[in-house]
């Protein structure tokens, strides 16, 4: 056995002290120094389903004063954090954000007499309906972010929101 | 396609903004062609792939004010609205040596309990020992990252999705990429186990860890300095100044992205296991340590 410089326990202990140093100033950036609110919200589809998305509040928010609002959704194989770092840029400047998750999560098994089949544009259309049911967002100003490798197959009998502000982040040539 | 999804979302009330950010000019023309939409704002070529980040910072500086243009927050709001000064990147870096530490608390781990677990007296060279430490540690590893995911919320770019739960019928290709991976670092580690000079053995060290990723910054950040735009930027100026590309855009980032990805895996679990090897000599248990968190971190992904 080679000699060691430094104890293994005091190495582990180091390591373990620096993990928790950096994620705590990781979630100091990602809380703005705590003038954020970050809530991980179950966005109901249906009775049976739902879709995870996590919330980006600015403390200024409030009924008094509402502020726009932007939906952020990344496409397989990407998830709610892909769009994180826009999120976390748009809700330092005043904007609520709200990334979703493309991933369809069941409570129960769906009875197939009463369920309709939920996809990507059922959970868009949840989304907006959720932020335009907070206090503290401005319903006429809704904005959508959407990052893809793939194309978008839009189903044009859904109905779908309307939003003030579209971008698509997309590589398709 | 996305004029399709552009045209179903914008309100036909008020006028919608609609901006793309593609890599091609194929939206350009079609969009021209057919002027459907309210207002195109710009497409730019701002997907280059960013090392710490999904998007390029120049992408998050367009969206923002993108944003900001047409959604117009109120007028208390501080006056800097600046979207060049972003926080995310040092965010990621924060983050990427969070990584770090934790493979480093995981090796530390592994050292700690081969030592509690000592080979017997009788065969020294018995490696069927190895399983307890390397299992002790990695279960360790997991519940670190379960109570950390719990506590601050945050997604760690690089380990997130060791989180994710492994599908039953993943595990028959599992154990053939364990097997396969554990192999390789069984051959790797005949490198670290030779008889050289404790300077060399440092040197091999630091080598290992910061060469795969010093080669990726110098390639991204050195031209700065030479022509005022990044690594991709002039890769892109000089390679296809007429926008006329030899291979799909998209391909190539994803490329780009993925062998930075796994440069930055590897060169992490080659450092990893050149620590572990030269603190217990235990050539088996590196190789089985490194080689499940290299299954771990492809069986997430898949």
């Amino acid at each position: 056995m080679r000699r060691r410089l430094v104890p293994s326990t005091v190495v582990f202990l180091l390591a373990l002290s620096a993990i928790f140093l950096l994620l705590s100033a990781a979630k100091w950036i990602e809380m703005d120094g705590g003038k954020t609110l970050i809530h991980i919200i179950d966005i109901e589809l249906d009775e049976f389903t739902y879709a995870q998305g996590r919330l980006y509040r600015p403390l200024e928010a409030q009924s008094l004063n509402q502020r726009p609002a932007v939906i952020l959704m990344a496409t397989p194989p990407y998830d709610k954090d892909a769009l994180a770092p826009v999120a976390i840029e748009l809700v330092r400047r005043g904007f609520v954000a709200l990334t979703v998750d493309h991933k369809i999560e069941e409570i129960a098994q769906p009875d197939p007499q009463t369920t309709t089949e939920a996809n990507a544009w059922s959970v868009l259309s949840s989304a907006s309906a959720l932020l335009k049911n907070q206090t503290f967002v401005d319903k006429s100003r809704l904005g959508f972010i959407a990052y893809t490798i793939d194309d978008a197959n839009i189903q044009p009998d859904k109905d779908l929101p309307f939003f003030k502000s579209i971008a698509i982040i997309t590589p398709q040539d | 396609m996305w004029e399709d999804l552009t045209t179903a979302l914008s309100d036909p009330k008020s006028e919608s903004k609609v901006l793309i950010l593609a890599s091609g000019q194929h939206h350009k023309t079609s969009i021209a062609e057919n002027n459907q939409f309210p207002t195109i704002l710009s497409i730019r070529n701002f997907l280059a792939p960013h090392f710490l980040l999904p998007l390029h910072p120049k992408g998050i500086e367009t969206i923002l004010t993108f944003s900001q243009d047409n959604l117009q927050i109120p007028n208390d709001l501080p006056l800097w609205f600046n979207p060049a000064a972003q926080l995310v990147q040092i965010r990621a870096f924060f983050l990427l040596i969070a990584y770090f530490a934790l493979l480093l608390a995981g090796a530390s781990l592994c050292e700690i309990f081969t030592r509690r677990f000592p080979d017997s007296e009788t065969n020294k060279n018995d490696e069927s020992h190895a399983f307890m430490p390397v299992a002790g540690a990695i279960l360790f590893l997991y519940l670190l990252l379960w109570t950390l995911s719990r506590v601050f919320m945050l997604e760690i770019r690089f380990i997130g999705p060791l989180l994710r739960p492994i599908q039953p019928q993943q595990l028959p290709a599992l154990i053939g990429l364990l097997l396969i991976a554990v192999f390789l670092f069984w051959n790797s580690s005949r490198i670290f186990n030779s008889h050289r000079s404790a300077f060399h053995r440092r040197l091999q060290s630091i080598l290992i860890l910061l060469l795969p990723m010093l080669s990726f910054f110098v390639i991204e950040y050195l031209p700065y300095f030479v022509a005022h735009r990044s690594g991709w930027e002039l890769f892109l100026s000089i390679v296809h100044p007429g926008q006329k590309m030899i291979m799909h855009e998209s391909r190539l980032q994803i490329m780009l992205s993925t062998a930075f990805s796994g440069t930055l895996f590897i060169g992490s679990l080659l450092w990893i296991q050149r620590y572990l090897i030269f603190r217990t000599n235990k050539r088996f248990n590196s190789a089985l340590f490194c080689g499940t968190i290299l299954t771990w971190l492809i069986a997430s992904r898949i």
